[in-house]
């Protein structure tokens, strides 16, 4: 693997880390979901820094050029990460449409009891 | 004497609302009945909600829009909140005939039946025309769920229909929020529910449209399919 893109796979990781570390920092992700992009970043530095292990491990799986296989490696990493997100989202969902039928409910039964008085 | 209560989701039906709800009014007065209803009024765009405040109407306003089977939840939860024996799915844009509830309350009052869907298709001379794309659409979801149910349902997606308390509950606790018809109707049959048809009056949509749109017809008879077989694998949806 040429030098500046493993150059540009360390940068590219350490970056990510620290915009992670900032969101996390300002409260806007919870340390619970930082885990996950913090493990995903700390794949693609140790990538950028032992391309020989990754070269060898990626011929083993028949990729013939390293960044193919470091490619394909983030590819399904996103994937899985997108379907953990899409099970989060449903339940979220679920939850919000509990909780807004709840308060329509609540609604009236605030409402009824205001006119009865 | 059984509490009957006539669940109305609403979205957008300025146009009908109030005669939907003054029909129920009337029909109680000519026939000594006593139908409670609720319309869930699911954050329309119009002046539907104003309506109902202004009739005072009772009613259930959604703080956003949660589509027809979050609305429809919405009202078995009044249901077994408020003590009722039987819900009826009752359309506000006056499609189903309001003179067809006795016969779906029935089996349930004669505890012959736990969820009673009333069919356009029993009798062939039934007043209900639809397109030639949607009778197709219809039929294979019938025979879809015949085949995985062991059950002919005529009218799979018929929304008029009635269920007694122990569904109510069920419901209340959980409704799918997509294709809730085809959906409820495959869970109660694989449960061994006692799942009865009675044919009933519907009207042409006086105002309002379906809400399956025809860009999405393929989509819908794609998603349906496959919820139902998850159904069928899960036992639950």
């Amino acid at each position: 693997m040429s030098l500046p893109l493993m150059l540009v796979l360390v940068f590219f990781s350490i970056a990510l880390i620290a915009i992670v570390s900032i969101l996390v920092v300002r409260g806007k992700i919870p340390v619970k979901y930082s885990l996950l992009w913090y493990v995903f970043a700390i794949i693609v530095l140790l990538t950028g820094l032992f391309p020989n292990f990754f070269g060898v491990l990626g011929r083993f799986v028949g990729f013939n050029i390293l960044s193919d296989f470091i490619i394909a490696l983030i590819l399904v990493i996103l994937i899985f990460l997108n379907i953990a997100l899409t099970v989060m989202i449903a339940s979220q969902r679920r939850r919000i449409n509990i909780v807004s039928q709840e308060v329509a409910l609540l609604k009236k039964e605030v409402k009824d009891a205001k006119t009865k008085e | 004497m059984s509490k009957v209560l006539l669940i109305i989701p609403a979205y957008d039906e300025e146009a009908s609302i109030l005669r939907t709800c003054q029909s129920i009014v009337d029909y109680n007065d000519q026939h000594h009945t006593d139908y409670d209803f609720i319309v869930i009024n699911d954050s329309s765009n119009d002046s539907t909600g104003r309506i109902l405040d202004e009739k005072k109407l009772p009613h259930i306003d959604h703080i956003y829009n949660l589509g027809i089977g979050g609305a429809l939840q919405t009202g078995y939860k009044y249901a077994r909140d408020y003590d009722y024996d039987i819900a009826v799915q009752f359309d506000g844009d006056g499609q189903h005939d309001i003179n067809s509830i006795s016969d779906l309350i029935k089996p349930i009052k004669a505890k012959e039946a736990d969820l009673v869907i009333g069919s356009r298709f029993i009798t062939k001379n039934g007043r209900f025309r639809s397109t030639f794309a949607r009778r197709i659409g219809i039929k294979l979801i019938s025979n879809y769920m015949k085949l995985l149910t062991g059950r002919r349902i005529t009218d799979t997606t018929s929304g008029f229909r009635a269920c007694n308390r122990g569904l109510i509950n069920e419901f209340a606790h959980n409704y799918p929020s997509e294709y809730p018809e085809p959906v409820t109707t495959t869970f109660c049959l694989l449960r061994k529910d006692r799942v009865m048809e009675v044919q009933v009056g519907m009207n042409a949509r006086t105002a309002g449209s379906s809400s399956i749109h025809t860009w999405k017809k393929a989509y819908y008879m794609v998603n349906v399919l496959m919820t139902l077989l998850v159904v069928k694998i899960r036992g639950r949806y």
